[in-house]
């Protein structure tokens, strides 16, 4: 009788186990499912405010439409992979930038033997210091100060986006990378040095010579675009 | 040559210095508040360097603008379908 009962009991036992036990895997499943959902709404919103910014800077990276889109996609498919394991989501911009960065240096790295460094006058050099830079720049600036009233407001504002972007594509290698970074994908000095493997004094130091390079080059589209009369720029620095 | 210094506050910078700091300023990567305090004093009564920041935020804020509207159609497909297959 006992064993009799004991038998029922064990198979009702059983019964009341495998229904708990599909019932957990069925709520852990569904609770799994929500939770990849919810993921897939949140990296596909999270996407979405930067899918523009991860384009251009893909595009002034390879110089190419189509190598662009292939960058952007492979870097998507990395980071969504790697999405639940970002902790601060506030940082997916950033941190988006850093994947894009990685992909293209491991796709183009091999092109690239040590960073060309422009000089203001247009001669390829390496050998240019801070204080040279410093220099170059005030110089560089008096130009804009002297020719205009009220100058970088006005000429900011003539300025298209586009110029602004071609631009950065002619900037050197190592210059590009670190404004597109900073100024495009909003890393900070220590994201973007760590990204490229350098301290973060040489992104301060390429921040500084990539800007300077970025202002001559809009400074030159300025000319070249009729927005600044050179010989009247001219007369002001004679 | 823009480099300013004014002899009558010997806690003020000139522009060399500003500029060697500036674009880590702009960028938020300066940190040290009396290194801060003093570039923006110094940018109060520089024109260049008041005018260098403004241009600067100008040509950032155009940027900006840019490069978040424009996504090729082909892209953003791309992009939509990849996301739907995870």
């Amino acid at each position: 009788m006992n064993s009799h009962c004991g038998r029922i009991g064990d198979s009702s036992s059983w019964i009341l186990q495998t229904f708990q036990n599909n019932r957990v895997k069925q709520i852990y499943q569904s609770g799994k499912y929500v939770k990849e959902i919810n993921n897939k709404k949140q990296f596909s919103s999270l996407l979405d405010e930067c899918t523009g910014a991860l384009y251009q800077s893909a595009l002034r990276l390879t110089r190419n439409a189509a190598d662009a889109e292939d960058l952007v996609a492979e870097a998507v498919i990395k980071a969504w992979s790697a999405f639940e394991k970002l902790e601060d989501k506030q940082r997916f911009r950033p941190w988006l930038f850093r994947i894009l960065n990685n992909c293209y240096i491991s796709h183009y790295r091999k092109k690239i033997i040590r960073p060309v460094e422009t000089s203001y006058n247009g001669v390829e050099s390496d050998h240019e210091t801070d204080d040279e830079v410093i220099s170059l720049l005030l110089n560089q600036s008096d130009e804009f100060l002297s020719w205009w009233a009220n100058p970088e407001k006005e000429f900011a504002n003539k300025i298209l986006g586009n110029d602004i972007l071609t631009a950065i594509e002619s900037l050197p290698e190592a210059y590009r990378i670190a404004v597109i970074l900073v100024n495009v994908g909003g890393l900070s000095y220590d994201e973007a040095a760590d990204s490229l493997d350098v301290p973060p004094g040489t992104i301060r130091s390429r921040m500084k010579r990539g800007r300077t390079l970025l202002q001559k080059a809009l400074w030159q589209h300025g000319i070249d675009a009729g927005l600044i009369v050179s010989n009247k720029a001219q007369e002001y620095t004679a | 040559m823009t480099s300013e210094k004014h002899s009558d506050d010997h806690d003020e910078i000139d522009c060399t210095i500003a500029i060697e700091q500036f674009y880590a300023y702009l960028d938020g990567e300066l940190t040290d508040e009396e290194t801060v305090a003093k570039l923006e004093q110094h940018m109060t009564h520089c024109k260049s360097c008041f005018s260098r920041k403004e241009l600067e935020l100008g040509l950032n804020k155009q940027l900006q603008k840019t490069v978040e509207d424009q996504v090729p159609e082909s892209l953003q497909e791309r992009l939509h379908k990849l996301v739907d297959n995870f």
